[in-house]
């Protein structure tokens, strides 16, 4: 009797494949992109500017200035939050979770907000939007925590008090602040990456990646947090430091995201489930394809919000809360496992 | 046989609500122990401060072997197989950057399966496994990732009585093979079949002997507040009756 046999080697098989597909599926849904927006670029005029990236026309500027930019911004926002969230639901053991109802990215939102009404350096938000999402998420697992069915519930239900507290404070600062900075302020916090650079793709993957290193020693804790706390501590995992953990490395991966982005709600909620669907709950298959899956999810949704009411655009976290909100109400009446 | 686990002074209080205190444990290797008790006693408070997952209000304890806990009814996530589960746990003690299990680690979880009688179902997802079977797989984990101490809370719940008496054969042969083993139990027939010793916890004081010398009436009936008659079967082996 062996324990490692072919269903396992079939497994691993399977899961790479479908990591290999959601890759595919992410990069098409780029280059589909590149073609949505106000303006509508043929497909030949894309390869043409693709593959001759000195020159200069205005389909070379929308291409290579405006839309790969945002297309990337987009492709690392839903990465990173796709990731948030598997990690928050897994450590949680909460399909309901994610950066959103755990109250990080209202945090982060919250001290991105002050800082940006105080003049602060863009460069600087994603950092002052960490201390705020962590803060939040820190209070959030200690008002939720315990293993119990009612614990889950009181972290739900303390991510959306708290989230509520920190909406009321952001409206508190941008009554105090000036049209100006309450318009921009407004504007981002409707959760969007039009307009966004390529020193902004720059920045934020430059704190995702922090945050997806300080992810990859924690893979084992995930697994077996996924397990229960009992379990956990009965095994000789070091639970407390393991949650703060995973908590500092989600917050500062929802909040550079929160930084470029505002606030991109249900992301973090739908695309951990749609991986898990495809590849289990193993953190170490889970993490890669909730990226991709979020990854493809904010590039399309992006492509719709610019191109639904063109010239105009509809704000990436109003269009998103359309589709998250059925999806979040079909999960909760649903017994889901993680 | 060599001592596992040693507390000393142990307490434990809930509020202002005193569960037990200075008591002192030996759990020793190659043993199984049947940790029975009337419910609130403490017995899985105890067995929790044994492990480690739960600090003592008072007392300390000292590990001589690496122990793993098993809660009363432990669950697995629906898609966690048996060897998931053990290497999950095995990968605790490895560097986070080995994202596979050596030859060595995978004997070890094979090994324990083979052990638990799980081999055949090693890779079956555990929502197609039975709850004795589920209690194996925690087993065979805490076998695999070379614990040795296993404090198990509650082993037989929930389980009918071919998988009561699986688990525990299981457990003896555990015991056997050099674990220390404390169970904590409810039911004192099958505690004094399969027990090597018995520690009796009730109104904050242990006490600790053969199966004879502790699952008998005098002691019995104060501890759980009723009368238990105590007859031998063909065998030899002690039935225990609530009267």
């Amino acid at each position: 009797m062996i324990a490692f046999r072919a269903g396992s080697a079939n497994a691993t098989r399977t899961r790479v494949w479908w990591l290999f597909a959601l890759g595919a599926v992410a990069l098409g849904t780029a280059v589909l992109s590149l073609a949505a927006g106000s303006v509508l670029l043929s497909p030949d005029s894309i390869v043409r500017v693709l593959f001759h990236p000195s020159a200069s026309d205005l389909a070379h500027t929308l291409v290579w200035d405006i839309r790969v930019p945002r297309i990337l911004i987009g492709a690392i926002v839903g990465a990173g939050l796709g990731v948030a969230g598997a990690m928050l639901q897994s450590m949680f053991r909460n399909p309901l979770v994610d950066p959103y109802i755990t109250g990080v990215s209202a945090g982060a939102a919250l001290t991105a907000t002050a800082a940006i009404a105080v003049g602060a350096s863009f460069v600087l938000v994603p950092a002052v939007a960490f201390a705020g999402g962590l803060a939040c998420a820190a209070a959030v697992a200690l008002f939720g925590s315990g293993d119990l069915p009612s614990g889950n519930l009181r972290l739900v239900l303390g991510g959306i008090a708290l989230s509520s507290l920190c909406a009321a404070l952001v409206t508190i600062v941008l009554l105090r602040s000036g049209s100006t900075d309450a318009l921009t302020i407004l504007s981002w916090l409707a959760g969007g990456i039009s307009g966004r650079s390529w020193s902004d793709f720059g920045w934020t993957l430059a704190y995702l990646a922090v945050g997806l290193l300080l992810t990859l020693p924690l893979l084992s804790s995930l697994n077996v947090l996924r397990l229960g706390v009992d379990a956990a501590a009965g095994f000789g995992l070091r639970v407390g430091r393991a949650r703060l953990g995973v908590m500092a490395a989600a917050a500062l991966i929802a909040a550079a995201c929160v930084a470029v982005s505002g606030i991109v709600g249900f992301v973090g909620l739908m695309a951990p489930h749609g991986a898990r669907k495809l590849v289990g709950g193993d953190a170490a298959w889970l993490l890669p394809a909730s990226a991709l899956v979020g990854a493809a999810v904010v590039i399309v949704a992006d492509a719709i919000a610019r191109s639904i009411v063109a010239p105009g655009e509809l704000p990436l976290g109003v269009l998103l809360a359309f589709v998250g909100v059925p999806f979040f109400l079909i999960i909760a009446r649903r017994p889901v496992s993680l | 046989m060599s001592t596992a686990l040693i507390g000393r002074g142990l307490g434990v209080a809930y509020g202002t609500r005193r569960i037990f205190n200075g008591l002192d444990v030996r759990v020793e290797s190659g043993c199984l122990t049947a940790l029975i008790g009337p419910n609130g006693a403490g017995k899985s408070s105890l067995l929790r401060v044994l492990a480690g997952v739960q600090a003592p209000s008072s007392g300390v304890v000292e590990q001589h072997a690496r122990t793993a806990f098993i809660a009363t009814a432990q669950s697995l996530p629906p898609d966690v197989t048996p060897a998931q589960l053990a290497g999950y746990l095995v990968a605790l003690r490895a560097p986070w950057w080995r994202l596979h299990r050596t030859v060595q680690e995978r004997s070890a979880i094979t090994a324990a399966l083979n052990q638990t009688g799980l081999g055949d179902h090693a890779d079956d997802p555990a929502e197609h496994l039975s709850t004795g079977e589920l209690q194996r797989a925690w087993i065979a984990a805490a076998l695999a990732t070379g614990a040795g101490a296993l404090l198990i809370d509650e082993p037989t719940t929930h389980l009918d009585v071919r998988y009561q008496l699986e688990v525990l054969r299981v457990l003896k042969v555990v015991a056997r093979a050099g674990h220390a083993v404390l169970v904590a139990i409810h039911d004192l027939t099958l505690a004094a079949r399969f027990a090597d010793s018995v520690a009796l916890l009730a109104g904050g004081v242990i006490e600790v002997g053969g199966p004879e010398s502790v699952i008998k009436p005098e002691t019995l009936a104060p501890a759980f507040g009723v009368d238990i008659e105590i007859q031998h079967d063909a065998e030899g082996n002690i039935i225990c009756t609530p009267r």
